[in-house]
Protein backbone atom coordinates (compact mmCIF):
# COMPACT_ATOMS: atom_id res chain seq x y z
CA UNK A 1 0.00 0.00 0.00
CA UNK A 2 3.03 2.23 0.13
CA UNK A 3 3.17 5.14 -2.21
CA UNK A 4 6.48 5.07 -3.98
CA UNK A 5 7.96 7.69 -6.24
CA UNK A 6 10.44 6.15 -8.65
CA UNK A 7 12.50 8.44 -10.77
CA UNK A 8 13.49 7.48 -14.32
CA UNK A 9 17.11 7.34 -13.17
CA UNK A 10 16.20 4.96 -10.35
CA UNK A 11 14.20 2.80 -12.75
CA UNK A 12 17.15 2.61 -15.16
CA UNK A 13 19.49 1.75 -12.31
CA UNK A 14 17.27 -1.10 -11.06
CA UNK A 15 16.74 -2.45 -14.58
CA UNK A 16 20.47 -2.42 -15.41
CA UNK A 17 21.42 -4.16 -12.17
CA UNK A 18 18.65 -6.69 -12.68
CA UNK A 19 19.93 -7.37 -16.22
CA UNK A 20 23.42 -8.00 -14.85
CA UNK A 21 21.93 -10.13 -12.10
CA UNK A 22 20.01 -12.47 -14.43
CA UNK A 23 22.82 -12.64 -17.02
CA UNK A 24 25.25 -13.64 -14.28
CA UNK A 25 22.98 -16.59 -13.45
CA UNK A 26 21.48 -17.58 -16.78
CA UNK A 27 24.16 -16.54 -19.26
CA UNK A 28 24.92 -13.37 -21.18
CA UNK A 29 22.54 -14.32 -23.97
CA UNK A 30 19.37 -13.95 -21.87
CA UNK A 31 17.20 -10.94 -22.52
CA UNK A 32 15.44 -8.74 -19.98
CA UNK A 33 12.26 -7.42 -21.55
CA UNK A 34 8.91 -5.82 -20.74
CA UNK A 35 10.04 -4.50 -17.38
CA UNK A 36 7.23 -3.07 -15.30
CA UNK A 37 7.73 -1.55 -11.86
CA UNK A 38 4.58 -1.96 -9.82
CA UNK A 39 4.66 0.58 -7.03
CA UNK A 40 2.21 -1.06 -4.65
CA UNK A 41 3.69 -2.78 -1.60
CA UNK A 42 3.98 -2.35 2.16
CA UNK A 43 7.76 -2.36 2.29
CA UNK A 44 8.63 -4.06 -0.97
CA UNK A 45 9.12 -3.04 -4.55
CA UNK A 46 7.71 -5.42 -7.12
CA UNK A 47 9.38 -5.50 -10.54
CA UNK A 48 7.83 -7.66 -13.26
CA UNK A 49 9.95 -8.69 -16.23
CA UNK A 50 10.31 -11.22 -19.03
CA UNK A 51 13.42 -13.37 -19.02
CA UNK A 52 14.04 -14.32 -22.63
CA UNK A 53 16.17 -17.33 -23.41
CA UNK A 54 16.84 -18.85 -26.83
CA UNK A 55 13.40 -20.27 -27.47
CA UNK A 56 11.41 -19.48 -24.37
CA UNK A 57 10.36 -16.51 -22.33
CA UNK A 58 9.45 -16.60 -18.66
CA UNK A 59 7.58 -13.84 -16.82
CA UNK A 60 9.30 -13.32 -13.47
CA UNK A 61 8.91 -11.01 -10.53
CA UNK A 62 11.55 -9.36 -8.37
CA UNK A 63 10.50 -8.66 -4.79
CA UNK A 64 12.94 -6.13 -3.41
CA UNK A 65 12.85 -4.83 0.15
CA UNK A 66 12.75 -1.04 0.10
CA UNK A 67 12.22 -0.22 3.74
CA UNK A 68 13.03 -1.94 7.02
CA UNK A 69 10.67 -1.06 9.85
CA UNK A 70 11.73 -0.83 13.45
CA UNK A 71 9.96 -3.66 15.34
CA UNK A 72 8.92 -4.99 11.96
CA UNK A 73 6.13 -7.56 11.99
CA UNK A 74 7.56 -8.90 8.72
CA UNK A 75 10.13 -11.64 8.28
CA UNK A 76 13.21 -11.02 6.12
CA UNK A 77 13.23 -11.56 2.33
CA UNK A 78 15.68 -14.42 2.91
CA UNK A 79 13.20 -16.16 5.20
CA UNK A 80 10.37 -15.50 2.75
CA UNK A 81 12.43 -17.09 -0.02
CA UNK A 82 13.15 -20.14 2.14
CA UNK A 83 9.42 -20.47 2.84
CA UNK A 84 8.59 -20.32 -0.86
CA UNK A 85 11.09 -23.14 -1.41
CA UNK A 86 9.57 -25.27 1.33
CA UNK A 87 5.98 -24.55 0.28
CA UNK A 88 6.76 -25.23 -3.38
CA UNK A 89 8.42 -28.50 -2.42
CA UNK A 90 5.19 -29.49 -0.62
CA UNK A 91 3.05 -28.70 -3.68
CA UNK A 92 1.43 -25.70 -2.08
CA UNK A 93 0.58 -23.24 -4.86
CA UNK A 94 3.15 -20.44 -4.60
CA UNK A 95 5.17 -18.44 -7.11
CA UNK A 96 8.04 -20.80 -7.93
CA UNK A 97 11.21 -19.41 -6.33
CA UNK A 98 13.93 -18.75 -8.94
CA UNK A 99 16.86 -17.11 -7.14
CA UNK A 100 17.69 -14.95 -4.17
CA UNK A 101 19.58 -11.67 -4.48
CA UNK A 102 23.08 -11.59 -3.08
CA UNK A 103 25.52 -8.78 -2.37
CA UNK A 104 27.03 -8.73 -5.84
CA UNK A 105 23.60 -7.93 -7.31
CA UNK A 106 23.68 -4.59 -5.49
CA UNK A 107 19.90 -4.59 -5.35
CA UNK A 108 19.52 -4.92 -1.59
CA UNK A 109 17.54 -7.76 -0.05
CA UNK A 110 15.02 -9.67 -2.12
CA UNK A 111 14.38 -12.53 -4.48
CA UNK A 112 13.07 -13.47 -7.89
CA UNK A 113 10.15 -15.83 -8.36
CA UNK A 114 7.84 -16.89 -11.18
CA UNK A 115 5.07 -14.43 -11.98
CA UNK A 116 1.66 -16.04 -11.54
CA UNK A 117 -1.06 -14.50 -13.67
CA UNK A 118 -4.48 -13.87 -12.20
CA UNK A 119 -6.41 -11.48 -10.00
CA UNK A 120 -5.96 -10.52 -6.35
CA UNK A 121 -8.42 -7.63 -6.02
CA UNK A 122 -11.07 -8.89 -3.57
CA UNK A 123 -13.97 -6.90 -4.98
CA UNK A 124 -13.36 -8.23 -8.49
CA UNK A 125 -13.11 -11.77 -7.16
CA UNK A 126 -16.34 -11.31 -5.23
CA UNK A 127 -18.43 -9.60 -7.92
CA UNK A 128 -16.98 -10.21 -11.40
CA UNK A 129 -18.89 -12.87 -13.34
CA UNK A 130 -15.58 -14.07 -14.83
CA UNK A 131 -14.73 -15.56 -11.43
CA UNK A 132 -18.02 -17.40 -10.84
CA UNK A 133 -16.29 -20.77 -11.24
CA UNK A 134 -13.44 -19.77 -8.93
CA UNK A 135 -15.92 -18.63 -6.30
CA UNK A 136 -17.58 -22.05 -6.21
CA UNK A 137 -14.31 -23.76 -5.22
CA UNK A 138 -12.73 -20.91 -3.23
CA UNK A 139 -13.62 -21.96 0.34
CA UNK A 140 -12.75 -25.60 -0.32
CA UNK A 141 -9.41 -24.71 -1.89
CA UNK A 142 -8.61 -22.46 1.07
CA UNK A 143 -9.27 -25.46 3.33
CA UNK A 144 -7.08 -27.79 1.28
CA UNK A 145 -4.20 -25.32 1.04
CA UNK A 146 -4.22 -24.42 4.74
CA UNK A 147 -4.40 -28.10 5.73
CA UNK A 148 -1.36 -28.84 3.52
CA UNK A 149 0.52 -25.87 4.95
CA UNK A 150 -0.30 -26.83 8.54
CA UNK A 151 0.90 -30.39 7.87
CA UNK A 152 4.46 -29.28 7.04
CA UNK A 153 6.96 -30.38 9.66
CA UNK A 154 7.79 -27.21 11.64
CA UNK A 155 11.39 -28.46 11.85
CA UNK A 156 11.69 -27.62 8.15
CA UNK A 157 11.14 -23.97 9.00
CA UNK A 158 12.84 -23.88 12.37
CA UNK A 159 14.35 -20.51 11.41
CA UNK A 160 10.94 -19.02 12.23
CA UNK A 161 11.24 -20.07 15.88
CA UNK A 162 12.91 -16.81 16.85
CA UNK A 163 10.36 -14.40 15.40
CA UNK A 164 8.42 -12.59 18.09
CA UNK A 165 5.09 -13.85 16.74
CA UNK A 166 6.31 -17.44 17.07
CA UNK A 167 7.60 -16.95 20.60
CA UNK A 168 4.57 -15.20 22.10
CA UNK A 169 2.00 -13.80 19.65
CA UNK A 170 0.09 -11.77 22.22
CA UNK A 171 3.23 -10.23 23.70
CA UNK A 172 4.43 -9.43 20.16
CA UNK A 173 1.26 -7.44 19.44
CA UNK A 174 1.40 -5.63 22.77
CA UNK A 175 5.04 -4.70 22.23
CA UNK A 176 4.29 -3.24 18.79
CA UNK A 177 1.19 -1.43 20.01
CA UNK A 178 3.10 0.15 22.90
CA UNK A 179 5.91 1.21 20.57
CA UNK A 180 3.58 3.53 18.63
CA UNK A 181 2.63 5.48 21.76
CA UNK A 182 -1.06 5.67 20.91
CA UNK A 183 -3.90 5.05 23.36
CA UNK A 184 -6.74 2.81 22.20
CA UNK A 185 -9.12 1.72 24.96
CA UNK A 186 -10.79 -0.80 22.63
CA UNK A 187 -7.49 -2.55 22.03
CA UNK A 188 -6.81 -2.51 25.76
CA UNK A 189 -10.13 -4.30 26.25
CA UNK A 190 -9.17 -6.77 23.54
CA UNK A 191 -5.81 -7.44 25.17
CA UNK A 192 -7.44 -7.79 28.58
CA UNK A 193 -10.03 -10.26 27.27
CA UNK A 194 -7.37 -12.30 25.49
CA UNK A 195 -5.26 -12.41 28.67
CA UNK A 196 -8.17 -13.40 30.89
CA UNK A 197 -9.31 -16.13 28.46
CA UNK A 198 -5.93 -17.50 27.46
CA UNK A 199 -5.78 -20.81 25.60
CA UNK A 200 -3.75 -23.90 26.43
CA UNK A 201 -0.45 -24.11 24.57
CA UNK A 202 -1.21 -25.42 21.06
CA UNK A 203 0.68 -27.82 18.86
CA UNK A 204 2.91 -25.62 16.72
CA UNK A 205 2.38 -25.44 12.99
CA UNK A 206 3.74 -23.39 10.13
CA UNK A 207 1.32 -20.48 9.66
CA UNK A 208 1.09 -18.18 6.68
CA UNK A 209 0.00 -15.36 8.98
CA UNK A 210 -1.92 -13.36 6.36
CA UNK A 211 -3.89 -15.97 4.44
CA UNK A 212 -6.98 -14.19 3.13
CA UNK A 213 -8.79 -12.72 0.16
CA UNK A 214 -6.35 -10.14 -1.20
CA UNK A 215 -3.23 -12.26 -0.79
CA UNK A 216 -4.41 -15.07 -3.06
CA UNK A 217 -3.79 -15.03 -6.81
CA UNK A 218 -6.95 -16.38 -8.41
CA UNK A 219 -7.85 -17.12 -12.01
CA UNK A 220 -11.15 -18.31 -13.47
CA UNK A 221 -10.54 -21.86 -12.27
CA UNK A 222 -9.57 -21.06 -8.68
CA UNK A 223 -6.60 -20.24 -6.49
CA UNK A 224 -3.33 -20.24 -8.43
CA UNK A 225 -0.89 -18.99 -5.78
CA UNK A 226 -0.59 -17.96 -2.15
CA UNK A 227 1.30 -14.65 -1.99
CA UNK A 228 2.76 -12.37 0.69
CA UNK A 229 4.53 -14.60 3.16
CA UNK A 230 5.96 -11.75 5.23
CA UNK A 231 3.87 -12.58 8.29
CA UNK A 232 4.65 -16.32 8.42
CA UNK A 233 5.45 -17.75 11.84
CA UNK A 234 4.87 -20.82 13.99
CA UNK A 235 1.77 -21.19 16.09
CA UNK A 236 -1.77 -22.46 16.48
CA UNK A 237 -3.34 -23.58 13.18
CA UNK A 238 -6.57 -21.92 14.32
CA UNK A 239 -4.84 -18.53 14.07
CA UNK A 240 -4.74 -18.91 10.26
CA UNK A 241 -8.28 -20.32 10.20
CA UNK A 242 -9.70 -17.44 12.24
CA UNK A 243 -7.81 -14.78 10.22
CA UNK A 244 -9.21 -16.11 6.94
CA UNK A 245 -12.79 -15.71 8.18
CA UNK A 246 -12.47 -12.25 9.73
CA UNK A 247 -14.95 -9.55 8.77
CA UNK A 248 -12.45 -7.16 7.20
CA UNK A 249 -11.94 -9.66 4.35
CA UNK A 250 -15.66 -10.15 3.70
CA UNK A 251 -15.87 -6.78 1.96
CA UNK A 252 -19.50 -6.25 2.87
CA UNK A 253 -20.64 -9.83 2.21
CA UNK A 254 -21.15 -10.79 5.82
CA UNK A 255 -22.98 -14.05 5.09
CA UNK A 256 -19.94 -15.33 3.18
CA UNK A 257 -17.28 -15.53 5.89
CA UNK A 258 -14.54 -16.97 3.69
CA UNK A 259 -13.35 -13.84 1.95
CA UNK A 260 -16.86 -12.61 1.15
CA UNK A 261 -17.09 -15.60 -1.18
CA UNK A 262 -17.47 -18.94 0.60
CA UNK A 263 -18.99 -20.61 3.63
CA UNK A 264 -17.23 -21.76 6.80
CA UNK A 265 -18.81 -25.21 6.46
CA UNK A 266 -17.26 -25.75 3.03
CA UNK A 267 -13.91 -24.57 4.34
CA UNK A 268 -14.07 -26.83 7.41
CA UNK A 269 -15.12 -29.90 5.40
CA UNK A 270 -12.23 -29.46 2.96
CA UNK A 271 -9.78 -28.64 5.75
CA UNK A 272 -10.62 -31.84 7.64
CA UNK A 273 -10.71 -33.97 4.49
CA UNK A 274 -7.21 -32.76 3.63
CA UNK A 275 -5.86 -33.73 7.04
CA UNK A 276 -6.58 -30.63 9.08
CA UNK A 277 -7.82 -30.86 12.64
CA UNK A 278 -11.37 -30.33 13.83
CA UNK A 279 -12.24 -26.68 14.20
CA UNK A 280 -13.16 -25.63 17.72
CA UNK A 281 -15.38 -22.51 17.47
CA UNK A 282 -14.27 -21.33 20.93
CA UNK A 283 -10.62 -21.43 19.94
CA UNK A 284 -11.36 -19.77 16.62
CA UNK A 285 -13.22 -16.98 18.44
CA UNK A 286 -10.15 -16.31 20.62
CA UNK A 287 -8.02 -16.02 17.48
CA UNK A 288 -10.61 -13.81 15.77
CA UNK A 289 -10.43 -11.36 18.64
CA UNK A 290 -6.66 -11.63 18.53
CA UNK A 291 -6.74 -11.10 14.75
CA UNK A 292 -8.84 -7.96 14.99
CA UNK A 293 -6.46 -6.55 17.61
CA UNK A 294 -3.53 -7.45 15.38
CA UNK A 295 -5.12 -5.95 12.25
CA UNK A 296 -5.86 -2.73 14.15
CA UNK A 297 -2.21 -2.54 15.25
CA UNK A 298 -1.00 -3.10 11.68
CA UNK A 299 -3.15 -0.14 10.63
CA UNK A 300 -1.75 1.94 13.49
CA UNK A 301 1.73 0.96 12.29
CA UNK A 302 1.01 2.26 8.79
CA UNK A 303 -0.41 5.53 10.12
CA UNK A 304 2.62 5.84 12.41
CA UNK A 305 4.89 5.46 9.38
CA UNK A 306 3.02 8.33 7.74
CA UNK A 307 2.76 10.68 10.71
CA UNK A 308 6.38 10.10 11.75
CA UNK A 309 7.44 11.15 8.26
CA UNK A 310 9.29 7.91 7.59
CA UNK A 311 6.85 6.65 4.96
CA UNK A 312 4.53 9.43 3.87
CA UNK A 313 1.52 7.97 2.09
CA UNK A 314 -2.15 8.81 1.62
CA UNK A 315 -3.25 5.18 2.06
CA UNK A 316 -1.24 4.96 5.28
CA UNK A 317 -2.92 8.12 6.55
CA UNK A 318 -6.27 6.53 5.71
CA UNK A 319 -5.23 3.39 7.62
CA UNK A 320 -4.99 5.48 10.79
CA UNK A 321 -8.54 6.72 10.48
CA UNK A 322 -9.74 3.22 9.65
CA UNK A 323 -8.46 1.79 12.91
CA UNK A 324 -11.75 2.65 14.64
CA UNK A 325 -13.62 0.54 12.07
CA UNK A 326 -11.59 -2.48 13.10
CA UNK A 327 -12.19 -1.58 16.75
CA UNK A 328 -15.91 -1.49 15.96
CA UNK A 329 -15.76 -5.07 14.66
CA UNK A 330 -13.66 -6.00 17.69
CA UNK A 331 -16.22 -4.57 20.13
CA UNK A 332 -19.12 -6.21 18.27
CA UNK A 333 -17.28 -9.54 18.43
CA UNK A 334 -16.39 -9.11 22.10
CA UNK A 335 -19.97 -8.28 23.09
CA UNK A 336 -21.37 -11.22 21.11
CA UNK A 337 -23.17 -9.20 18.44
CA UNK A 338 -21.21 -10.89 15.66
CA UNK A 339 -20.97 -14.60 14.93
CA UNK B 1 -14.25 36.80 13.76
CA UNK B 2 -15.70 36.10 10.36
CA UNK B 3 -13.38 35.36 7.49
CA UNK B 4 -13.65 35.80 3.79
CA UNK B 5 -15.57 33.28 1.73
CA UNK B 6 -15.17 30.44 1.03
CA UNK B 7 -15.58 29.05 4.54
CA UNK B 8 -13.77 25.90 5.71
CA UNK B 9 -16.52 23.56 4.56
CA UNK B 10 -16.58 25.15 1.12
CA UNK B 11 -12.77 24.92 0.85
CA UNK B 12 -12.94 21.20 1.57
CA UNK B 13 -15.68 20.75 -1.02
CA UNK B 14 -13.65 22.68 -3.58
CA UNK B 15 -10.53 20.57 -3.06
CA UNK B 16 -12.64 17.41 -3.07
CA UNK B 17 -14.15 18.31 -6.44
CA UNK B 18 -10.64 18.70 -7.84
CA UNK B 19 -9.45 15.39 -6.37
CA UNK B 20 -12.58 13.66 -7.69
CA UNK B 21 -11.64 14.77 -11.21
CA UNK B 22 -8.15 13.32 -10.72
CA UNK B 23 -9.66 10.04 -9.50
CA UNK B 24 -11.90 9.87 -12.55
CA UNK B 25 -9.15 10.29 -15.10
CA UNK B 26 -6.43 8.13 -13.55
CA UNK B 27 -6.04 4.52 -12.57
CA UNK B 28 -3.79 2.32 -10.50
CA UNK B 29 -1.90 3.88 -7.63
CA UNK B 30 -2.78 7.45 -8.50
CA UNK B 31 -6.50 6.72 -8.51
CA UNK B 32 -6.15 4.86 -5.22
CA UNK B 33 -4.30 7.82 -3.69
CA UNK B 34 -7.01 10.16 -4.94
CA UNK B 35 -9.73 7.98 -3.38
CA UNK B 36 -7.82 7.98 -0.08
CA UNK B 37 -7.51 11.77 -0.30
CA UNK B 38 -11.28 12.10 -0.81
CA UNK B 39 -11.88 9.80 2.15
CA UNK B 40 -9.61 11.91 4.38
CA UNK B 41 -11.26 15.13 3.26
CA UNK B 42 -14.66 13.67 4.15
CA UNK B 43 -13.35 12.76 7.62
CA UNK B 44 -12.09 16.32 8.06
CA UNK B 45 -15.42 17.76 6.96
CA UNK B 46 -17.31 15.66 9.51
CA UNK B 47 -14.86 16.57 12.26
CA UNK B 48 -15.28 20.26 11.61
CA UNK B 49 -19.05 19.84 11.76
CA UNK B 50 -19.42 17.53 14.75
CA UNK B 51 -16.06 16.85 16.36
CA UNK B 52 -16.31 19.42 19.14
CA UNK B 53 -19.68 18.11 20.33
CA UNK B 54 -18.39 14.54 20.33
CA UNK B 55 -15.34 15.60 22.35
CA UNK B 56 -17.55 17.28 24.99
CA UNK B 57 -19.79 14.23 25.30
CA UNK B 58 -16.83 11.89 25.56
CA UNK B 59 -15.19 14.05 28.21
CA UNK B 60 -18.34 13.93 30.32
CA UNK B 61 -18.64 10.14 29.95
CA UNK B 62 -15.03 9.65 31.04
CA UNK B 63 -15.42 11.90 34.07
CA UNK B 64 -18.48 9.99 35.21
CA UNK B 65 -16.85 6.58 34.74
CA UNK B 66 -13.51 7.45 36.30
CA UNK B 67 -14.93 9.76 38.98
CA UNK B 68 -12.36 12.45 38.31
CA UNK B 69 -11.77 15.47 36.12
CA UNK B 70 -8.96 16.39 33.77
CA UNK B 71 -8.09 16.85 30.13
CA UNK B 72 -9.76 14.33 27.83
CA UNK B 73 -6.45 12.85 26.64
CA UNK B 74 -5.36 12.31 30.25
CA UNK B 75 -8.65 10.64 31.12
CA UNK B 76 -8.44 8.32 28.10
CA UNK B 77 -4.92 7.39 29.15
CA UNK B 78 -6.10 6.66 32.70
CA UNK B 79 -8.90 4.52 31.33
CA UNK B 80 -6.42 2.53 29.22
CA UNK B 81 -4.13 1.99 32.20
CA UNK B 82 -7.07 0.91 34.36
CA UNK B 83 -8.28 -1.61 31.77
CA UNK B 84 -4.81 -3.10 31.36
CA UNK B 85 -4.23 -3.39 35.10
CA UNK B 86 -7.49 -5.28 35.60
CA UNK B 87 -8.99 -2.48 37.67
CA UNK B 88 -12.06 -2.47 35.40
CA UNK B 89 -12.61 -6.24 35.39
CA UNK B 90 -15.42 -6.02 37.91
CA UNK B 91 -17.12 -3.35 35.79
CA UNK B 92 -16.63 -5.18 32.47
CA UNK B 93 -20.05 -4.43 30.99
CA UNK B 94 -19.91 -0.82 32.06
CA UNK B 95 -16.41 -0.25 30.69
CA UNK B 96 -17.31 -2.11 27.48
CA UNK B 97 -20.28 0.21 26.96
CA UNK B 98 -18.05 3.24 27.58
CA UNK B 99 -15.40 2.06 25.10
CA UNK B 100 -18.03 1.08 22.56
CA UNK B 101 -19.49 4.60 22.70
CA UNK B 102 -15.97 5.99 22.14
CA UNK B 103 -15.46 3.71 19.13
CA UNK B 104 -18.87 4.55 17.67
CA UNK B 105 -18.02 8.26 17.96
CA UNK B 106 -14.81 7.66 16.01
CA UNK B 107 -16.60 5.61 13.37
CA UNK B 108 -19.17 8.38 13.02
CA UNK B 109 -16.28 10.60 11.94
CA UNK B 110 -14.50 8.05 9.70
CA UNK B 111 -17.28 6.00 8.12
CA UNK B 112 -20.74 6.80 9.51
CA UNK B 113 -22.26 4.65 6.76
CA UNK B 114 -20.79 1.60 8.48
CA UNK B 115 -22.55 2.08 11.82
CA UNK B 116 -25.01 -0.72 12.34
CA UNK B 117 -24.20 -2.10 8.93
CA UNK B 118 -23.04 -5.27 10.65
CA UNK B 119 -21.31 -6.34 7.52
CA UNK B 120 -17.63 -5.97 7.91
CA UNK B 121 -16.92 -2.37 8.69
CA UNK B 122 -13.23 -2.90 9.09
CA UNK B 123 -11.88 -3.25 5.62
CA UNK B 124 -9.10 -0.81 6.33
CA UNK B 125 -7.71 1.30 3.53
CA UNK B 126 -7.99 -1.63 1.17
CA UNK B 127 -11.73 -1.40 1.35
CA UNK B 128 -11.94 2.15 0.07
Amino acid sequence: MEQEFISDAETSRVVERLRTSVQRRFGSAVRLENVEIAALGGSNRTVLFDLGETATTRRLVLRQETYKLARSPFISPHQQYRLLEVAHEHAIPVPEPVFELDESDDLGRGYVAACVEGETMPKRLIHDSAFAGARRVFAGQCGEILAALHAIDPERVAFLEQTSDSRDPLAAQLDRYDSYGEVHPALELGFRWLTMNSLPKPRRRLLHGDFRNGNLMVDQTGIRAVLDWECAHLGDAMEDVAWLGMRPWRFGRVARPIGGIGLKEDFATAYRAAGGTDIDPGVVRWWEIFGLVRWAILNIMQAHGHVSGKRRSLPFAACGRNTCLIEYDLMMTLNGSYD
Amino acid sequence: MSRNAPDADEIIRTVDEFVARIADRTDGNERYDALCARYLLAVLQRELAGGAQIDRTEHKRLEVFLGETGATDDLVRKLAVAIRSGACDARWEEVSALVFAHVVDNVSMSRPDQLGAGDGAAEGAEGL
